[in-house]
């Protein structure tokens, strides 16, 4: 039994899907803006770093060589015993000079230490949020595609419903569309004996195959194609491929289109056909009113998490 | 750091802010899954992203006026 739809504006839910789109762009972007400038300030951290170290070297020579010159100064003192007169150096500007370049060398320390302090307290908050952006970032490229694409099916929904005028007691609709005369055709391996109807594309509700069996439980058993992938392949099918396929659209009518727009195969629309449509389409059984998974168990987990309530699949039925 | 941070942290105010206004409209187990699915991670982890990037950002501006 459907549960029943309760909601009071439709336009609420296209403000909040228009804010997850918002989102989505903006958040990736600030990401990324930060982490730009994050890098920035390391770099110029180490600039500074770099600086003050040559400036502590720089100065550091500098009292050598004035400590050379005060020497010089003050070996040159000299005694005339023949007059009994002795000479005394003023060495003031050697001195002045030595305990100038000392305070050099005691302030480019200080800015020494200074920028290591800072540049270890910079590397420390910028681990922790670093660590928290990986965190994030695997979760946002996957939660807010497919939390666009559920608002925007239940809007799609709700806007048929309100057309059809039955919104008032609305529920989530069931049953199959009629079957699709491009469908590939291959013979399924019945599970168990009986007789068994040709193969055919239908749209089949999620709510009516039996995913008991299936393996597929998470993020964690997509191997050959990303979950992002398979997302945007679900867009190509929601969006073009299947209001296409319900006008009578075949394989040529979609590579047509790939051509036009200059997609490729891997990339286009005419692979989203053969994928739900032709030799690769999702195939079931159906035993009664449950149908069981052949084949597309990725296909059809992912559908269930992007709240997609229908999908074409190949069916073959046994007859009683 | 300061841009990044206030962009995110409008962006997710202004979403949050839908959520909020939408959430009374809509009560139904259809959003009660959307809720589990999808708003429950991010209200788990945007804020605490904008947390770290806040501290960081203070740190930043810190070591700004501080390093010569």
């Amino acid at each position: 039994m459907d549960s029943p739809i309760k909601v009071r504006s439709v336009q609420a839910l296209r403000d909040l899907k228009g804010a997850v789109e918002r989102f989505d762009q903006e958040s990736i972007a600030a990401l990324r803006a930060a982490e730009q400038e994050l890098q920035a300030t390391e770099r110029w951290l180490q600039e500074r770093l770099s600086y003050w170290r040559s400036q502590v070297l720089q100065w550091e020579e500098a009292v050598r060589v004035a400590g050379a010159a005060l020497r010089i100064c003050q070996a040159s003192a000299s005694y005339d015993p023949r007059t009994g007169a002795s000479y005394v150096p003023n060495c003031s500007a050697q001195q002045a000079t030595l305990a100038q370049a000392q305070a050099k060398v005691l302030e480019a320390q200080r800015q020494l230490s200074n920028v290591q302090t800072w540049q270890d307290m910079v590397r420390q908050a910028a681990t922790a949020y670093r660590d928290q952006v990986i965190q994030v970032t695997r979760m946002l490229p996957t939660v807010l595609p497919s939390a666009r694409i559920f608002l925007g099916n239940k809007v799609t929904e709700l806007e048929t419903y309100a057309a059809a005028g039955t919104l008032s007691d609305a529920r989530i609709s069931s049953g199959t569309a009629a079957p699709h005369p491009t469908a590939g055709v291959q013979s399924p391996t019945p599970a168990s004996s009986g007789t068994w109807s040709t193969p055919e594309i239908q749209m089949v509700t999620l709510d009516q195959i039996d995913v008991s069996t299936s393996s597929v439980t998470g993020p964690q058993h997509f191997h050959k194609v990303s979950p992002q992938d398979m997302i945007e392949g679900f867009q190509k099918l929601q969006q073009v491929v299947m209001p296409a396929v319900a006008q009578g659209a075949d394989g040529d009518y979609f590579a047509h289109l790939d051509t036009a727009q200059g997609l490729a195969y891997v990339h286009g629309y005419q692979r989203i056909f053969d994928v739900f449509y032709g030799d690769e389409a999702i195939r079931l059984e159906k035993l009664g009113g449950t149908y069981h998974i052949i084949n597309g168990q990725h296909r059809l987990f992912l559908a269930r998490q992007l709240g997609i309530k229908a999908i074409p699949a190949l069916v073959t039925t046994r007859q009683a | 750091m300061n841009v990044p941070y206030t962009q995110l942290q409008q962006s997710w105010q202004h979403l949050s802010q839908q959520w909020q206004t939408t959430t009374p409209l809509w009560d139904d187990q259809v959003r009660w899954a959307f809720e589990a699915e999808f708003w429950q991670p991010l209200r788990s982890q945007v804020p605490m992203t904008l947390m770290k990037m806040e501290q960081l950002v203070r740190v930043i501006t810190q070591a700004k006026q501080q390093v010569k």
